[in-house]
């Protein structure tokens, strides 16, 4: 028995396995993000890559963010992904926010102009404490604004633009009559499924064996 | 496109673990800890024992030739522990003392936003 055990670990599963290259969506330009390895193609489908969105898009302001990215397919040796979402870290935020100000949080669901949603996750920093009608006001001001924007972009788009620079400046420029913003940031998006182009295509991932394995070990 | 790796390395109070997968998290590459290296439960901790762990890291990476590593550092976190132990520091520096490129170094401690309540009941841990 003991034996038999040794002769199933010694089998080298590293040979067997090959390296396959990540592609970002099209929209970034289909950059090389990273290389992973797996036994086969099949097994790549599904996997997450964690990837910094200054690396990506080399504005180096963005180094506390990360964007997410998911395999949908793979072709040879060549991996395609699909956006899930992207973050900034939570030290940052909680730096952004001091003693006197108010923090503002909006959670909103947004729209592209193909249809493909996301949940857009703001933080808004005011220079002071604020009244409840302030705070409805700028909160409605933003929502509108995300979703009137969000329409006239497809879906590429919208993800370099939640990602970028410009909507700090658009949202502040939209909200400054209401009350001074001191500091905007979209603190996360979640993509809501893949976009539709990209559904067609996709495979599940096939289950892992994982019970079997199960079953050997005991 | 060089191969690089994600060395996550979990520095507690009592061992350092260290376990280096391929970028997506599946595939683990190479792992070992504190207990591989010393005799004595107590110095599983250690700088000593984390540099050792770091070494053997470092021996299986070259094989599989990878070169360049991102290092995601954690503590216990949650309810408890946020501060990593004696291994993390010394871990790193054989990381990158073995001369791999590090590309970034990053603080992945699991922060609750609202969690359950510390061990040690109300007057805490009476040693």
């Amino acid at each position: 028995m003991a034996k038999d055990r040794a002769q199933k670990k010694s089998k080298d599963k590293w040979k067997e396995k090959t390296w396959y290259t990540i592609l970002a969506p099209e929209y970034f330009g289909s950059k090389e993000i990273a290389v992973s390895l797996g036994s086969s193609p099949e097994l790549m489908v599904g996997r997450n890559v964690e990837y910094s969105v200054s690396d990506l898009t080399g504005n180096l302001k963005k180094s506390n963010s990360k964007i997410v990215f998911r395999i949908t397919s793979c072709a040879g040796t060549k991996c395609s992904t699909a956006f899930v979402g992207h973050s900034v870290s939570d030290d940052y935020i909680k730096r952004m926010v001091r003693r006197r100000k108010e923090r503002l949080d909006i959670v909103q669901t947004i729209y592209s102009a193909d249809n493909s949603g996301m949940v857009c996750k703001l933080v808004i920093v005011t220079d002071g404490k604020l009244t409840n009608t302030k705070k409805l006001e700028i909160r409605k001001c933003a929502e509108n604004f995300l979703q009137e924007k969000a329409k006239t972009l497809n879906y590429g788009d919208l993800v370099k633009y939640v990602i970028g620079d410009e909507i700090h400046n658009d949202l502040a420029e939209a909200a400054k009559n209401i009350y001074p913003i001191r500091k905007i940031e979209i603190r996360k998006t979640e993509a809501m499924g893949l976009p539709p182009s990209v559904q067609e295509t996709y495979n599940e991932p096939p289950a892992t064996d994982e019970p079997e394995k199960l079953e050997e070990a005991s | 496109m060089n191969k690089t790796g994600v060395a996550h390395i979990f520095a507690s109070q009592n061992n350092t673990i260290i376990i280096v997968t391929d970028m997506t998290g599946a595939e683990t590459i190479a792992k070992a800890s504190g207990g591989m290296v010393v005799k004595n439960d107590r110095d599983e901790s250690s700088p000593y024992a984390a540099m050792k762990a770091a070494d053997l890291i470092s021996q299986k990476l070259r094989e599989k030739e990878i070169s360049d590593i991102i290092i995601k550092v954690r503590a216990p976190g949650g309810s408890k522990s946020r501060i990593p132990g004696p291994g993390a520091q010394a871990s790193i520096r054989a990381l990158s003392r073995a001369g791999f490129k590090i590309i970034r170094i990053e603080e992945v401690t699991p922060v609750p936003h609202d969690g359950t309540k510390k061990k040690g009941g109300k007057r805490g841990r009476r040693v």
